[in-house]
């Protein structure tokens, strides 16, 4: 195509699965084929599920041809999801072919698959039905004995569905069956999109993925999405879909603290981003749980994502400091979900999270702490769970505090910037131990904070049973010099970099 | 439908008329042959066939309720439990040893 050829955008048929018609840029190709392969457990019989689902439901009749499953353990497991499908046969809107060849079925000379056909053709005509939906391919074709065979049926499937332009999915297994390679490439070739899922178990956590490896007429997200398979079907929220552009900060909000307040130059800014950065025991739970009681006295709703300790660990803790979270979790202004990091993947945290968020409708959501991430699986999934995160509160106007904990493995630096998504915060405070001579003390700095005139000097606090209370201005020279040297230089190197971007 | 062949002369041992649906369709060749693999069946069996034809193009509902998939595909419909040939029935002694119906040997 040269340059001044202006693309026809192709027409495309929404699945309504969630996230999946942002990767495909609007949809499937209508009246095309599509190919969804992936190996045993992938989720590619419910992606096709819930595609004809959805369509039907969206008064698009379809038809699910099942080759592997019963039609009625695809009811009991589609139901499990909230779809009834019953009543949507039941209204003609889609028709679950149980279609599972026979183990005994006897052969006496050629056949070929226009039986299916001719009946495909008198269904989706009486039907009215523009979608269809076939799983899998392999399944059906090992009743053909020799690959030639087997392709020759690829080739009158791709070519019937081609010339009714029937919207369609076609689904094939992929691992461990070398023999079908030859079968998957030619459906490969012979299709408009394909699609690629796979079910992968690293460290005791299965993770599916979910990749376009190619869509004829169309641009497409071209990365490899993690995708679970909720109580409502096929979720995929691609991160790189998402709006990364900065919403407008709301109005100053009370930290909940009046002295900390007046560092802030003023509070923290509604809808804005903030990351609490500090050692362990400098107060960080305290400051959100200052924050949360603050917003809830207000009536603003909060959910506080905790990865430390149980809901009752932290009540309890946070009323020897004066802080009684129990009446807001009595009369819901206040949600927990506490998880153990371990527990799940990535994938179902971040759904966890994006639930409740959709449910709740939080203003603020805090999150402690954001560390903890890194234990659910790698460093890179611990990032996209925050970066999609704070993307779906900055998305909605909802605040997001988030507590970040100080290691001792990592540069201060590295940790300060809360796994790489400093870009993304609107304020930076750093919490950290200071040694003011023989006493080690608190002291609390705003490194950013945009659209504020905060202060830039460190101040002490201390931890009182009344809450945080701040004692004045720190003076760093107390600091001795090789603490200043690691830790200081590497800050103010960050404060000037930020205030560049700024 | 297409009635068996009325011409048979030979008689037939005690055994119970079997009914088949064969399903083809339209006129494609493997169809053209399994129709006439069926005539030469009913000839060559040792038990009377009584046999209906469908054509999958003008009655797929029938097709449907005998999980038809690949045709030519021939169906005993009774005496049941159902039974069912894929191919055209070019492979006659199979078809006859399967189902029971070989001729006498002479």
């Amino acid at each position: 195509m040269t340059e001044t050829t202006r693309a026809q955008p192709i027409p495309k048929t929404a699945t309504h699965i969630r996230g999946l018609d942002e990767i495909l840029e609007g949809g499937l190709p209508e009246g095309q084929i599509t190919a969804v392969i992936g190996g045993p457990g992938s989720g590619k019989t419910v992606l096709g599920l819930e595609f004809a689902y959805r369509s039907a439901l969206a008064g698009e009749p379809c038809i699910f041809v099942s080759f592997e499953e019963r039609a009625q353990v695809l009811r009991r497991n589609a139901m499990a999801m909230g779809w009834d499908l019953k009543s949507l046969e039941e209204a003609d809107k889609l028709f679950l072919m149980d279609s599972r060849p026979s183990p005994d079925m006897i052969r006496a000379g050629d056949y070929n698959l226009n039986g299916l056909l001719a009946i495909l053709e008198g269904k989706t005509a009486a039907m009215g039905a523009g979608r269809l939906v076939i799983d899998s391919l392999d399944v059906i074709l090992r009743i053909f004995e020799d690959s030639v065979k087997q392709r020759d049926q690829i080739y009158y499937l791709v070519d019937w569905l081609n010339e009714k332009g029937l919207t369609a999915i076609i689904t094939a297994r992929s691992i461990g069956e070398n023999d079908n390679l030859t079968n998957h490439r030619f459906l490969e070739f012979a299709t408009d999109c394909l699609i690629k899922m796979d079910f992968r178990v690293s460290g005791q956590i299965a993770t599916r993925r979910l990749r376009v490896v190619k869509y004829r007429g169309s641009s497409y997200g071209s990365n490899e999405y993690p995708c679970i398979i909720t109580e409502n079907g096929i979720f995929l929220l691609p991160i790189s879909t998402m709006g990364l552009q900065q919403a407008e900060l709301g109005p100053c909000i009370s930290s909940g603290q009046t002295d900390i307040d007046e560092t802030l130059g003023g509070g923290y800014r509604r809808s804005a981003s903030i990351l609490i950065t500090g050692s362990a025991g400098t107060g960080k739970t305290t400051l959100l749980s200052t924050f949360a009681q603050a917003a809830c006295r207000r009536g603003e709703r909060v959910l506080f994502i905790n990865f430390e300790e149980s809901i009752a660990a932290m009540t309890s803790a946070m009323v020897s400091v004066n802080i009684d979270l129990q009446p807001y979790l009595n009369d819901g202004t206040l949600r927990m979900l506490t998880a153990m990091p371990e527990s799940m993947g990535a994938e179902k945290h971040f759904f966890q999270a994006f639930k409740a968020i959709e449910q709740f409708q939080p203003d603020h959501v805090l999150v402690d702490a954001i560390s903890a991430t890194l234990r659910i699986d790698t460093r890179q999934a611990a990032f996209e769970y925050l970066m999609r995160l704070i993307s779906t509160c900055k998305e909605r106007g909802i605040t997001s505090l988030l507590s970040n904990q100080l290691g001792t493995s990592h540069s201060v630096i590295d940790e300060i910037s809360g796994l790489g998504i400093s870009s993304l915060m609107d304020s930076l405070l750093l919490l950290r131990y200071v040694s003011h001579g023989p006493d080690i003390r608190r002291a609390f700095l705003v490194i950013k904070s945009r659209g504020m005139a905060h202060s830039s000097k460190y101040h002490e606090f201390t931890i009182t049973d009344n809450g945080i209370r701040i004692t004045g201005p720190y003076d760093i020279s107390f600091q001795a010099a090789a603490d200043q040297a690691e830790i200081d230089s590497p800050v103010k190197a960050r404060r000037q970099k930020w205030g560049d971007q700024e | 439908m297409i009635p068996g062949d009325p011409h048979h002369t030979k008689t037939f041992s005690e055994k119970a008329t079997r009914h088949f649906i064969l399903f083809v369709v339209g006129d494609e060749p493997n169809s053209r042959l399994a129709r006439q693999n069926m005539e030469c069946l009913c000839q060559r069996a040792d038990t009377a066939i009584e046999w209906e034809l469908v054509d999958v193009l003008k009655d797929f509902q029938t097709a449907l309720k005998h999980d038809i998939l690949a045709t030519p595909a021939l169906v005993q419909t009774a005496p049941g439990p159902g039974l069912t040939i894929l191919g055209n029935l070019n492979d006659m002694d199979r078809v006859l040893g399967v189902l029971g119906l070989r001729e006498p040997a002479a």
